[in-house]
């Protein structure tokens, strides 16, 4: 239970933070690269290797809201906020 | 500092924090996160550097420049589409203040001048769009 919203507080706690470079997870057959700073998102299909990026131009607030709505999977059927709800909190993974 | 060791001080070229140097295509090496195996830092470990960044095969996939003060200062692109640009469209995004613009802009003369051969040796690629 704890698991299942312990990824999308952790992303809040450290999406705008100064000290974060970008936040990564892996969720089925992709990796997401979201960074506040770049605004992007960036994904990779580690079946086919084909990568996508996605710009945002909002800033604060809204950005963290449209990287949260934002359906950047595969079928393009599941915001990046549904994702997190089904994550561990261990792989959302932030670099400095 | 000064010591002998298995870590490599600052002017000697280290990898920033967090990565490990995988490669060398010229006087630019190319380097890894330790966790993510993909991604460049927010930070380089000296002014003026230049990372080659991986995907998560370990493929070449971006080259980062940094500025005097070690942050970003132009992110080189080419993996991906943009704007209705197929992938293999070289294109840059320019960092300011921290700040990355979302504006996809193609490299000056001088920059393909400067970068080509070095980003064809790091890819193995040669059918890159340099011009649009």
């Amino acid at each position: 239970m704890g698991m299942v919203t312990g990824a999308t507080t952790k992303f809040y706690d450290h999406i705008d933070k100064q000290t974060t470079n970008e936040i990564f997870f892996r969720f089925g057959n992709m990796v997401y690269q979201i960074c506040f700073s770049g605004h992007y998102i960036q994904t990779e299909d580690l079946n086919t290797g084909m990568e996508e990026e996605y710009c945002f131009p909002q800033k604060g607030n809204d950005l963290i809201e449209a990287f949260l709505n934002a359906r950047v999977n595969e079928a393009k059927n599941k915001s990046v906020r549904e994702i997190l709800a089904e994550l561990p909190e261990n792989e959302l993974i932030v670099t400095n | 500092m000064g010591g002998r060791g298995a870590r490599s001080g600052g002017r000697s070229g280290r990898a920033p924090n967090g990565y490990r140097t995988i490669g060398k295509i010229g006087s630019i090496k190319i380097i890894r996160n330790n966790t993510t195996g993909k991604g460049l830092p927010r930070k380089a470990a000296s002014g003026n550097a230049k990372y080659f960044g991986t995907d998560s095969a370990g493929n070449v996939n971006q080259l980062g420049l940094y500025g005097k003060s070690k942050g970003k200062k132009k992110d080189i692109d080419w993996s991906h589409p943009f704007e209705g640009h197929p992938r293999g469209t070289v294109h840059a995004h320019t960092w300011k203040n921290g700040e990355r613009s979302t504006d996809h802009v193609p490299l000056t003369k001088s920059e393909i001048k400067k970068y080509k051969e070095t980003i064809e040796k790091a890819t193995g690629r040669t059918d890159l769009k340099w011009e649009w």
